[in-house]
Protein backbone atom coordinates (compact mmCIF):
# COMPACT_ATOMS: atom_id res chain seq x y z
CA UNK A 1 0.00 0.00 0.00
CA UNK A 2 1.57 3.88 -0.30
CA UNK A 3 1.64 6.18 1.80
CA UNK A 4 0.21 9.66 1.27
CA UNK A 5 2.22 12.40 2.29
CA UNK A 6 0.08 13.74 4.67
CA UNK A 7 0.48 9.91 6.39
CA UNK A 8 4.45 10.48 6.22
CA UNK A 9 3.82 13.59 7.66
CA UNK A 10 1.87 12.04 10.33
CA UNK A 11 4.26 9.91 11.25
CA UNK A 12 7.47 11.77 11.29
CA UNK A 13 5.57 13.97 13.85
CA UNK A 14 4.67 10.47 16.02
CA UNK A 15 8.24 9.64 15.71
CA UNK A 16 10.28 12.96 16.51
CA UNK A 17 11.84 12.66 12.71
CA UNK A 18 11.85 15.85 10.35
CA UNK A 19 9.23 14.90 7.37
CA UNK A 20 12.46 14.57 5.25
CA UNK A 21 14.19 11.89 6.78
CA UNK A 22 10.58 10.20 6.94
CA UNK A 23 9.94 10.42 3.40
CA UNK A 24 13.61 8.93 2.40
CA UNK A 25 12.19 6.04 3.79
CA UNK A 26 8.67 5.70 2.46
CA UNK A 27 9.04 2.78 0.04
CA UNK A 28 11.12 0.06 3.19
CA UNK A 29 8.20 1.35 5.46
CA UNK A 30 5.75 0.51 2.91
CA UNK A 31 7.26 -2.59 2.22
CA UNK A 32 6.89 -3.50 5.78
CA UNK A 33 3.08 -2.39 6.25
CA UNK A 34 3.05 -5.36 3.40
CA UNK A 35 4.40 -7.92 5.23
CA UNK A 36 3.11 -7.01 8.88
CA UNK A 37 -0.44 -7.58 6.37
CA UNK A 38 0.82 -11.53 6.57
CA UNK A 39 -0.77 -11.38 10.16
CA UNK A 40 -4.23 -12.22 10.44
CA UNK A 41 -6.64 -12.84 13.22
CA UNK A 42 -6.74 -16.35 14.26
CA UNK A 43 -9.92 -17.99 15.41
CA UNK A 44 -10.70 -20.24 18.14
CA UNK A 45 -7.58 -19.54 20.20
CA UNK A 46 -7.84 -20.69 23.07
CA UNK A 47 -5.68 -19.13 25.64
CA UNK A 48 -3.99 -20.33 28.57
CA UNK A 49 -1.21 -17.89 29.68
CA UNK A 50 -0.34 -14.49 28.78
CA UNK A 51 3.57 -13.87 28.95
CA UNK A 52 2.77 -9.69 29.51
CA UNK A 53 1.15 -11.21 32.52
CA UNK A 54 3.55 -13.75 34.06
CA UNK A 55 5.34 -13.14 36.89
CA UNK A 56 4.57 -9.76 38.12
CA UNK A 57 5.72 -8.71 41.58
CA UNK A 58 4.44 -5.44 43.79
CA UNK A 59 5.13 -1.68 42.52
CA UNK A 60 7.31 -0.75 44.97
CA UNK A 61 9.15 2.49 44.42
CA UNK A 62 12.86 2.12 44.38
CA UNK A 63 15.97 4.78 45.49
CA UNK A 64 16.30 7.07 41.93
CA UNK A 65 19.36 7.91 40.90
CA UNK A 66 20.59 10.94 42.74
CA UNK A 67 21.01 14.49 41.10
CA UNK A 68 24.63 14.23 39.91
CA UNK A 69 24.33 10.59 38.29
CA UNK A 70 21.25 11.51 36.56
CA UNK A 71 22.78 15.12 34.56
CA UNK A 72 25.75 12.96 34.50
CA UNK A 73 25.28 11.87 30.87
CA UNK A 74 23.62 15.38 29.68
CA UNK A 75 24.68 16.96 26.58
CA UNK A 76 24.05 20.29 28.59
CA UNK A 77 23.10 21.11 32.25
CA UNK A 78 23.36 24.27 34.31
CA UNK A 79 22.79 24.30 37.89
CA UNK A 80 21.43 20.88 38.91
CA UNK A 81 18.93 21.23 35.79
CA UNK A 82 18.62 19.73 32.38
CA UNK A 83 19.62 22.68 30.25
CA UNK A 84 17.39 23.09 27.25
CA UNK A 85 16.74 25.71 24.13
CA UNK A 86 13.64 27.95 25.16
CA UNK A 87 10.19 26.39 24.55
CA UNK A 88 8.88 29.55 24.12
CA UNK A 89 9.94 33.04 22.08
CA UNK A 90 10.51 35.92 23.15
CA UNK B 1 34.70 -30.77 27.82
CA UNK B 2 34.04 -27.86 29.89
CA UNK B 3 36.50 -24.57 28.75
CA UNK B 4 35.37 -22.69 32.23
CA UNK B 5 36.13 -25.85 33.99
CA UNK B 6 39.16 -26.80 32.22
CA UNK B 7 40.02 -22.87 33.49
CA UNK B 8 39.08 -23.50 36.56
CA UNK B 9 41.59 -26.08 36.97
CA UNK B 10 44.19 -24.80 35.49
CA UNK B 11 44.15 -21.57 38.05
CA UNK B 12 43.73 -23.13 40.93
CA UNK B 13 46.91 -25.55 40.06
CA UNK B 14 48.90 -22.97 39.07
CA UNK B 15 49.80 -23.96 35.78
CA UNK B 16 49.18 -20.54 34.33
CA UNK B 17 47.73 -16.98 36.33
CA UNK B 18 44.56 -15.36 35.86
CA UNK B 19 46.16 -12.84 34.34
CA UNK B 20 48.43 -14.47 31.70
CA UNK B 21 44.98 -16.01 30.83
CA UNK B 22 43.46 -12.64 30.57
CA UNK B 23 46.50 -11.43 28.49
CA UNK B 24 46.31 -14.00 25.76
CA UNK B 25 42.29 -13.30 25.40
CA UNK B 26 43.21 -9.59 25.12
CA UNK B 27 46.15 -10.40 22.87
CA UNK B 28 43.68 -12.76 20.60
CA UNK B 29 41.14 -9.70 20.33
CA UNK B 30 44.06 -7.22 19.28
CA UNK B 31 45.12 -9.49 17.05
CA UNK B 32 41.96 -10.35 15.41
CA UNK B 33 39.51 -7.22 15.88
CA UNK B 34 40.78 -4.85 13.37
CA UNK B 35 39.26 -7.41 10.99
CA UNK B 36 36.50 -9.10 13.01
CA UNK B 37 34.97 -5.92 14.41
CA UNK B 38 33.50 -7.81 17.38
CA UNK B 39 34.40 -5.54 20.12
CA UNK B 40 33.47 -1.85 20.51
CA UNK B 41 34.99 -1.46 23.56
CA UNK B 42 38.09 -3.53 24.96
CA UNK B 43 38.44 -3.02 29.06
CA UNK B 44 42.03 -3.83 29.23
CA UNK B 45 42.70 -2.35 32.12
CA UNK B 46 40.24 -3.26 34.13
CA UNK B 47 40.68 -6.80 32.97
CA UNK B 48 43.82 -6.96 34.22
CA UNK B 49 43.62 -5.27 37.25
CA UNK B 50 40.67 -8.10 38.06
CA UNK B 51 42.79 -10.61 36.95
CA UNK B 52 45.37 -9.95 39.51
CA UNK B 53 43.22 -9.51 42.21
CA UNK B 54 41.97 -13.21 41.43
CA UNK B 55 45.41 -14.43 41.13
CA UNK B 56 45.96 -12.77 45.09
CA UNK B 57 42.85 -14.46 46.44
CA UNK B 58 44.16 -17.69 44.61
CA UNK B 59 47.52 -17.37 46.11
CA UNK B 60 45.79 -16.90 48.99
CA UNK B 61 42.57 -19.51 49.20
CA UNK B 62 43.69 -21.77 46.82
CA UNK B 63 40.59 -22.49 45.78
CA UNK B 64 38.38 -20.37 43.37
CA UNK B 65 34.67 -20.86 42.09
CA UNK B 66 33.66 -21.42 38.61
CA UNK B 67 33.76 -18.17 36.94
CA UNK B 68 36.74 -16.19 38.74
CA UNK B 69 39.38 -15.71 36.33
CA UNK B 70 36.97 -16.23 32.91
CA UNK B 71 37.32 -14.13 30.48
CA UNK B 72 34.19 -12.86 28.63
CA UNK B 73 32.36 -10.02 26.73
CA UNK B 74 28.82 -8.35 27.20
CA UNK B 75 26.85 -7.04 24.35
CA UNK B 76 27.00 -3.29 23.96
CA UNK B 77 23.28 -3.07 25.34
CA UNK B 78 24.21 -4.21 28.48
CA UNK B 79 24.67 -1.70 30.56
CA UNK B 80 28.43 -1.37 32.68
CA UNK B 81 28.85 1.09 34.92
CA UNK B 82 31.78 3.86 34.16
CA UNK B 83 32.01 2.20 30.39
CA UNK B 84 30.77 2.87 27.13
CA UNK B 85 27.53 1.11 26.34
CA UNK B 86 26.46 2.45 22.72
CA UNK B 87 24.26 -0.20 21.85
CA UNK B 88 26.24 0.19 18.45
CA UNK B 89 24.42 3.91 17.55
CA UNK B 90 25.59 6.92 17.00
CA UNK B 91 22.91 8.10 19.49
CA UNK B 92 25.23 6.42 22.46
CA UNK B 93 28.51 6.42 20.85
CA UNK B 94 29.44 8.35 24.34
CA UNK B 95 26.96 7.36 26.56
CA UNK B 96 28.66 5.72 30.09
CA UNK B 97 25.91 4.43 32.13
CA UNK B 98 25.34 5.38 36.03
CA UNK B 99 24.59 1.54 37.17
CA UNK B 100 25.42 -1.54 36.30
CA UNK B 101 23.02 -3.95 34.48
CA UNK B 102 22.01 -6.86 36.86
CA UNK B 103 24.07 -9.20 34.93
CA UNK B 104 26.81 -7.33 34.71
CA UNK B 105 26.92 -7.21 38.78
CA UNK B 106 26.59 -10.97 38.80
CA UNK B 107 29.19 -11.77 36.78
CA UNK B 108 31.17 -9.04 38.02
CA UNK B 109 30.61 -10.04 41.80
CA UNK B 110 31.20 -14.14 40.53
CA UNK B 111 35.09 -12.91 39.80
CA UNK B 112 34.74 -12.78 35.87
CA UNK B 113 36.90 -10.93 33.43
CA UNK B 114 35.48 -8.53 31.74
CA UNK B 115 37.24 -7.94 28.69
CA UNK B 116 35.08 -5.36 26.55
CA UNK B 117 31.98 -4.62 24.79
CA UNK B 118 30.70 -6.66 21.72
CA UNK B 119 29.52 -4.81 18.60
CA UNK B 120 26.11 -5.56 17.43
CA UNK B 121 23.32 -4.59 15.29
CA UNK B 122 22.39 -0.91 16.11
CA UNK B 123 19.81 -1.03 19.16
CA UNK B 124 19.80 -4.64 18.58
CA UNK B 125 17.56 -4.19 15.13
CA UNK B 126 19.02 -6.59 12.51
CA UNK B 127 19.94 -10.07 11.88
CA UNK B 128 23.77 -9.86 10.57
CA UNK B 129 25.10 -7.35 12.50
CA UNK B 130 25.75 -4.95 9.75
CA UNK B 131 23.51 -2.14 10.85
CA UNK B 132 26.21 -1.11 13.67
CA UNK B 133 27.56 2.44 13.66
CA UNK B 134 30.63 1.42 14.17
CA UNK B 135 30.85 -1.13 10.96
CA UNK B 136 29.82 -4.18 9.92
CA UNK B 137 31.08 -7.69 11.88
CA UNK B 138 32.53 -10.60 10.33
CA UNK B 139 32.26 -13.97 11.15
CA UNK B 140 35.55 -15.89 12.25
CA UNK B 141 35.12 -18.97 10.09
CA UNK B 142 34.48 -17.14 6.89
CA UNK B 143 34.91 -13.01 6.80
CA UNK B 144 33.00 -12.86 3.93
CA UNK B 145 30.22 -14.27 5.96
CA UNK B 146 28.03 -12.92 8.38
CA UNK B 147 28.28 -13.91 12.04
CA UNK B 148 24.24 -12.93 12.40
CA UNK B 149 22.70 -10.89 14.57
CA UNK B 150 21.95 -8.95 16.31
CA UNK B 151 24.42 -10.21 18.63
CA UNK B 152 26.89 -11.20 16.31
CA UNK B 153 30.03 -9.48 17.64
CA UNK B 154 29.91 -11.74 21.10
CA UNK B 155 28.89 -14.92 18.49
CA UNK B 156 32.15 -13.95 16.64
CA UNK B 157 34.27 -12.76 19.88
CA UNK B 158 33.49 -16.57 21.28
CA UNK B 159 33.89 -18.19 17.90
CA UNK B 160 37.31 -16.23 17.27
CA UNK B 161 38.76 -17.32 20.85
CA UNK B 162 38.40 -13.89 22.12
CA UNK B 163 35.97 -14.57 24.95
CA UNK B 164 35.37 -17.78 26.86
CA UNK B 165 31.57 -17.27 26.85
CA UNK B 166 29.27 -13.88 26.12
CA UNK B 167 25.73 -12.33 26.97
CA UNK B 168 23.89 -11.45 24.35
CA UNK B 169 19.89 -10.55 23.91
CA UNK B 170 17.25 -12.24 22.01
CA UNK B 171 14.12 -10.28 21.09
CA UNK B 172 13.86 -12.43 17.76
CA UNK B 173 16.20 -15.14 17.46
CA UNK B 174 19.14 -12.40 17.97
CA UNK B 175 21.63 -14.89 20.38
CA UNK B 176 20.36 -18.05 18.60
CA UNK B 177 20.53 -17.26 14.69
CA UNK B 178 24.72 -15.69 15.46
CA UNK B 179 25.45 -19.12 17.66
CA UNK B 180 23.91 -21.00 14.59
CA UNK B 181 25.97 -19.25 11.90
CA UNK B 182 29.49 -19.38 14.13
CA UNK B 183 28.73 -22.83 15.53
CA UNK B 184 28.23 -21.83 18.99
CA UNK B 185 25.39 -22.75 22.09
CA UNK B 186 23.31 -20.28 22.18
CA UNK B 187 20.14 -20.01 24.85
CA UNK B 188 17.31 -17.91 25.16
CA UNK B 189 15.61 -18.96 28.60
CA UNK B 190 12.38 -18.20 29.48
CA UNK B 191 10.88 -15.07 29.71
CA UNK B 192 11.36 -14.04 33.47
CA UNK B 193 13.87 -16.09 33.96
CA UNK B 194 16.40 -13.82 33.73
CA UNK B 195 16.46 -9.99 34.78
CA UNK B 196 16.88 -7.45 32.41
CA UNK B 197 17.63 -4.68 34.61
CA UNK B 198 19.80 -2.42 32.82
CA UNK B 199 19.57 -4.17 28.96
CA UNK B 200 18.48 -1.12 26.79
CA UNK B 201 14.94 -2.09 25.47
CA UNK B 202 14.02 -2.92 22.12
CA UNK B 203 11.04 -4.61 22.76
CA UNK B 204 10.36 -5.42 26.50
CA UNK B 205 8.00 -8.26 26.51
CA UNK B 206 10.73 -10.02 23.68
CA UNK B 207 13.56 -9.33 24.84
CA UNK B 208 15.99 -11.36 26.91
CA UNK B 209 19.33 -11.77 27.60
CA UNK B 210 21.32 -14.83 26.62
CA UNK B 211 24.30 -17.04 26.57
CA UNK B 212 26.41 -17.63 24.13
CA UNK B 213 29.28 -20.31 24.61
CA UNK B 214 31.34 -23.25 22.87
CA UNK B 215 29.34 -26.49 24.67
CA UNK B 216 26.20 -26.84 26.72
CA UNK B 217 28.30 -27.51 30.23
CA UNK B 218 29.38 -23.62 30.20
CA UNK B 219 26.40 -22.35 28.68
CA UNK B 220 24.66 -24.53 32.19
CA UNK B 221 27.48 -22.69 34.24
CA UNK B 222 27.06 -19.29 32.88
CA UNK B 223 23.05 -19.56 32.60
CA UNK B 224 23.20 -20.30 36.49
CA UNK B 225 25.06 -17.79 37.69
CA UNK B 226 22.72 -15.18 36.32
CA UNK B 227 19.41 -16.44 36.29
CA UNK B 228 18.35 -15.52 40.39
CA UNK B 229 15.29 -13.66 41.00
CA UNK B 230 15.60 -9.94 40.22
CA UNK B 231 13.43 -7.90 42.61
CA UNK B 232 14.80 -4.64 40.67
CA UNK B 233 12.89 -6.15 36.91
CA UNK B 234 9.45 -6.96 37.52
CA UNK B 235 9.13 -9.41 35.05
CA UNK B 236 12.07 -11.66 36.70
CA UNK B 237 10.74 -14.46 38.57
CA UNK B 238 14.47 -16.44 38.30
CA UNK B 239 15.42 -19.61 37.65
CA UNK B 240 14.43 -21.92 40.41
CA UNK B 241 16.99 -25.54 40.15
CA UNK B 242 20.37 -26.11 39.09
CA UNK B 243 20.95 -27.09 35.25
CA UNK B 244 24.50 -28.01 35.91
CA UNK B 245 23.86 -30.72 38.42
CA UNK B 246 21.29 -32.67 36.37
CA UNK B 247 23.24 -32.03 32.91
CA UNK B 248 24.61 -35.67 32.83
CA UNK B 249 21.13 -37.02 34.02
CA UNK B 250 19.69 -39.62 31.55
CA UNK B 251 17.34 -38.38 28.50
CA UNK B 252 15.90 -41.79 27.94
CA UNK B 253 12.24 -41.58 27.05
CA UNK B 254 12.24 -37.81 26.42
CA UNK B 255 9.65 -36.99 24.20
CA UNK B 256 10.41 -34.96 21.20
CA UNK B 257 8.41 -33.14 18.65
CA UNK B 258 10.03 -32.83 15.66
CA UNK B 259 8.96 -29.85 13.07
CA UNK B 260 11.25 -30.23 10.48
CA UNK B 261 10.12 -28.06 7.12
CA UNK B 262 11.51 -29.42 3.90
CA UNK B 263 12.81 -25.93 2.51
CA UNK B 264 15.58 -25.27 4.77
CA UNK B 265 19.20 -26.48 4.23
CA UNK B 266 19.91 -28.00 7.65
CA UNK B 267 16.89 -30.58 6.53
CA UNK B 268 19.47 -33.21 6.40
CA UNK B 269 21.38 -32.53 9.38
CA UNK B 270 18.11 -31.74 11.48
CA UNK B 271 16.71 -35.90 10.49
CA UNK B 272 20.47 -36.89 11.51
CA UNK B 273 20.29 -35.12 14.59
CA UNK B 274 16.39 -36.25 15.46
CA UNK B 275 18.37 -39.79 14.89
CA UNK B 276 21.17 -39.04 17.26
CA UNK B 277 18.19 -38.42 20.02
CA UNK B 278 16.76 -41.71 19.06
CA UNK B 279 19.53 -43.63 19.99
CA UNK B 280 19.82 -41.61 23.10
CA UNK B 281 16.24 -43.38 23.87
CA UNK B 282 14.43 -40.54 23.34
CA UNK B 283 11.46 -40.70 21.33
CA UNK B 284 10.83 -38.76 17.86
CA UNK B 285 7.54 -38.02 16.29
CA UNK B 286 7.25 -35.48 13.50
CA UNK B 287 4.61 -32.34 14.01
CA UNK B 288 3.43 -29.29 12.29
CA UNK B 289 3.07 -25.88 13.56
CA UNK B 290 0.46 -24.09 12.13
CA UNK B 291 1.56 -20.62 12.53
CA UNK B 292 4.74 -20.30 10.70
CA UNK B 293 3.56 -18.40 8.05
CA UNK B 294 1.96 -15.75 10.28
CA UNK B 295 4.74 -15.67 13.20
CA UNK B 296 7.20 -12.94 11.99
CA UNK B 297 4.58 -10.90 10.21
CA UNK B 298 3.68 -10.72 14.09
CA UNK B 299 6.98 -10.32 15.35
CA UNK B 300 7.59 -7.27 13.34
CA UNK B 301 4.20 -5.45 14.71
CA UNK B 302 5.04 -6.28 17.73
CA UNK B 303 8.62 -5.74 18.61
CA UNK B 304 8.48 -2.12 16.09
CA UNK B 305 5.90 -0.95 18.16
CA UNK B 306 7.11 -1.34 21.65
CA UNK B 307 10.47 -0.35 20.23
CA UNK B 308 9.04 3.25 19.11
CA UNK B 309 8.01 3.50 22.30
CA UNK B 310 10.77 3.00 24.03
CA UNK B 311 13.31 4.80 22.00
CA UNK B 312 10.84 7.94 22.37
CA UNK B 313 13.55 8.35 25.48
CA UNK B 314 16.39 9.31 22.93
CA UNK B 315 15.75 13.03 22.67
CA UNK B 316 19.04 14.82 23.34
CA UNK B 317 17.83 16.04 26.65
CA UNK B 318 18.96 14.02 29.29
CA UNK B 319 21.75 11.62 27.91
CA UNK B 320 23.16 10.34 24.56
CA UNK B 321 23.89 12.70 21.20
CA UNK B 322 22.57 16.49 20.31
CA UNK B 323 22.57 17.72 17.13
CA UNK B 324 24.73 20.78 16.83
CA UNK B 325 22.29 23.05 14.50
CA UNK B 326 18.98 23.73 15.36
CA UNK B 327 17.18 26.98 16.54
CA UNK B 328 14.39 25.43 18.66
CA UNK B 329 13.70 22.69 21.21
CA UNK B 330 11.28 20.79 18.58
CA UNK B 331 14.07 21.28 15.87
CA UNK B 332 16.75 20.06 18.38
CA UNK B 333 14.93 17.02 18.76
CA UNK B 334 14.57 16.28 15.46
CA UNK B 335 17.46 16.56 14.05
CA UNK B 336 18.84 14.89 16.63
CA UNK B 337 17.12 11.93 16.50
CA UNK B 338 17.65 12.02 12.46
CA UNK B 339 21.08 12.05 13.11
CA UNK B 340 21.73 9.68 15.92
CA UNK B 341 19.43 7.00 14.24
CA UNK B 342 20.81 4.41 11.57
CA UNK B 343 18.44 3.84 8.70
CA UNK B 344 17.58 0.82 10.04
CA UNK B 345 16.17 1.60 13.49
CA UNK B 346 14.21 5.03 12.19
CA UNK B 347 12.45 2.43 9.91
CA UNK B 348 11.33 0.60 12.88
CA UNK B 349 10.39 3.36 14.84
CA UNK B 350 8.54 4.86 11.64
CA UNK B 351 6.63 1.52 11.26
CA UNK B 352 5.97 1.30 15.12
CA UNK B 353 4.33 4.02 15.33
CA UNK B 354 2.16 3.32 12.11
CA UNK B 355 1.43 0.24 14.03
CA UNK B 356 0.71 2.62 17.15
CA UNK B 357 -1.46 4.87 15.51
CA UNK B 358 -4.30 1.84 14.97
CA UNK B 359 -4.24 1.43 11.44
CA UNK B 360 -5.10 -2.11 9.69
CA UNK B 361 -5.59 -3.28 13.72
CA UNK B 362 -2.29 -4.53 12.97
CA UNK B 363 -1.24 -4.67 16.57
CA UNK B 364 -4.96 -6.39 17.53
CA UNK B 365 -3.74 -8.84 14.63
CA UNK B 366 -0.18 -9.36 15.69
CA UNK B 367 -1.18 -10.26 19.36
CA UNK B 368 -3.81 -12.88 18.22
CA UNK B 369 -1.10 -14.27 16.21
CA UNK B 370 0.73 -14.74 19.72
CA UNK B 371 -1.99 -16.18 21.49
CA UNK B 372 -2.44 -18.23 18.81
CA UNK B 373 1.26 -19.73 19.06
CA UNK B 374 0.99 -19.41 22.47
CA UNK B 375 -1.43 -21.90 22.79
CA UNK B 376 -0.61 -24.28 19.86
CA UNK B 377 2.97 -24.98 21.80
CA UNK B 378 1.38 -25.59 24.86
CA UNK B 379 -0.86 -27.64 23.50
CA UNK B 380 1.99 -29.83 21.90
CA UNK B 381 3.84 -29.67 25.30
CA UNK B 382 1.09 -31.53 26.69
CA UNK B 383 2.23 -34.28 24.33
CA UNK B 384 5.91 -33.66 24.19
CA UNK B 385 8.93 -32.36 25.81
CA UNK B 386 11.03 -30.50 23.60
CA UNK B 387 10.44 -29.77 20.04
CA UNK B 388 13.61 -30.07 17.70
CA UNK B 389 13.21 -27.74 14.80
CA UNK B 390 15.84 -25.71 12.50
CA UNK B 391 17.25 -22.47 13.83
CA UNK B 392 17.77 -20.77 10.60
CA UNK B 393 17.35 -21.66 6.78
CA UNK B 394 20.81 -22.22 6.49
CA UNK B 395 24.57 -21.44 7.23
CA UNK B 396 25.67 -17.86 7.82
CA UNK B 397 24.83 -15.99 4.42
CA UNK B 398 27.36 -13.48 2.64
CA UNK B 399 28.13 -10.62 4.09
CA UNK B 400 25.86 -7.97 2.17
CA UNK B 401 23.24 -10.11 1.59
CA UNK B 402 19.44 -8.71 1.82
CA UNK B 403 17.91 -10.76 4.78
CA UNK B 404 14.41 -11.47 3.92
CA UNK B 405 11.50 -10.45 6.72
CA UNK B 406 10.85 -13.85 7.40
CA UNK B 407 14.35 -15.68 7.61
CA UNK B 408 13.69 -15.38 11.61
CA UNK B 409 10.37 -17.50 12.08
CA UNK B 410 11.41 -20.50 13.43
CA UNK B 411 13.30 -18.17 16.45
CA UNK B 412 10.51 -15.78 16.72
CA UNK B 413 8.09 -18.21 18.32
CA UNK B 414 10.26 -18.26 21.30
CA UNK B 415 9.96 -15.25 21.95
CA UNK B 416 6.39 -14.39 21.42
CA UNK B 417 5.66 -17.58 23.76
CA UNK B 418 8.54 -16.38 26.16
CA UNK B 419 9.89 -20.01 26.23
CA UNK B 420 13.06 -21.03 26.55
CA UNK B 421 15.02 -22.30 23.57
CA UNK B 422 18.38 -23.22 22.59
CA UNK B 423 20.64 -23.68 19.55
CA UNK B 424 23.58 -26.42 19.16
CA UNK B 425 25.63 -26.90 16.14
CA UNK B 426 24.86 -29.90 14.54
CA UNK B 427 27.08 -30.22 11.28
CA UNK B 428 28.52 -28.79 8.99
CA UNK B 429 28.18 -27.72 4.76
CA UNK B 430 30.06 -28.65 1.95
CA UNK B 431 32.51 -25.56 2.90
CA UNK B 432 32.69 -25.95 6.10
CA UNK B 433 30.29 -23.63 7.95
CA UNK B 434 28.04 -25.01 10.40
CA UNK B 435 24.50 -25.55 10.84
CA UNK B 436 22.20 -24.97 14.01
CA UNK B 437 19.27 -26.96 14.99
CA UNK B 438 16.91 -25.84 18.11
CA UNK B 439 15.35 -26.77 20.96
CA UNK B 440 12.22 -25.57 22.26
CA UNK B 441 10.94 -26.53 25.71
CA UNK B 442 8.27 -25.53 28.22
CA UNK B 443 8.72 -22.53 30.37
CA UNK B 444 11.60 -23.20 32.59
CA UNK B 445 12.48 -26.31 31.14
CA UNK B 446 16.40 -24.90 30.44
CA UNK B 447 17.42 -27.88 32.06
CA UNK B 448 16.61 -30.46 29.58
CA UNK B 449 17.44 -28.27 26.80
CA UNK B 450 20.89 -28.10 28.43
CA UNK B 451 21.22 -31.76 29.26
CA UNK B 452 19.67 -32.38 25.48
CA UNK B 453 22.49 -30.66 24.22
CA UNK B 454 24.90 -32.29 26.35
CA UNK B 455 24.08 -35.64 25.41
CA UNK B 456 23.88 -34.81 21.60
CA UNK B 457 27.59 -33.52 22.23
CA UNK B 458 28.88 -36.41 24.17
CA UNK B 459 27.05 -39.26 21.57
CA UNK B 460 28.74 -36.86 18.19
CA UNK B 461 31.89 -35.36 20.05
CA UNK B 462 30.69 -31.95 18.24
CA UNK B 463 32.36 -29.83 20.77
CA UNK B 464 35.71 -31.62 20.86
CA UNK B 465 36.98 -29.74 17.76
CA UNK B 466 35.47 -26.02 19.11
CA UNK B 467 38.10 -26.14 22.45
CA UNK B 468 41.63 -24.29 22.19
CA UNK B 469 42.67 -23.19 25.71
Amino acid sequence: MALTHEEIVRLAALSGFTVESAQALKGEIEDMIAFAGLAYIADNITEKTDVTKAYLRADIPTEALSRDKALKNAPTAENGFFLLPGGFKK
Amino acid sequence: MSIIKAINRGLVERSFSAEELAKKYINSIKKQNMEINCFVTVTEEIALGRAKEIDEKTAKEGSLSLLEGVPYSLKDNISTIGTLTTCASKMLESYQPVYNAYVSSVLENAGGILLGKNNMDEFAMGSASETSFFGCVKNPLDTACSPGGSSGGGSAAVCGNMAVFALGSDTGGSVRQPASYCGLVGLKPTYGAVSRYGLVAYASSLDQIGVLAKNAEDTAIVFDSISERDLQDSTCRGFFGNTLERLKESVCGIKIGLYNPSDTEACEALEKTAKVFESLGCKVEEICLNYMNEVSPAYYIIACAEAASNLARYDGVRYGYRTKKYNSRDEMICRTRGEGFGEEVKKRILFGNYVLSGRDNLYKKANAVRKGITAELESLFEGYDVILMPTTYGTAPLLGAKASYSSDRFTVPANLAGLPALSMPCGRNENGMPFGIQLMGKRFSEGLLLRLAYKYEKETKEEVSRIEL
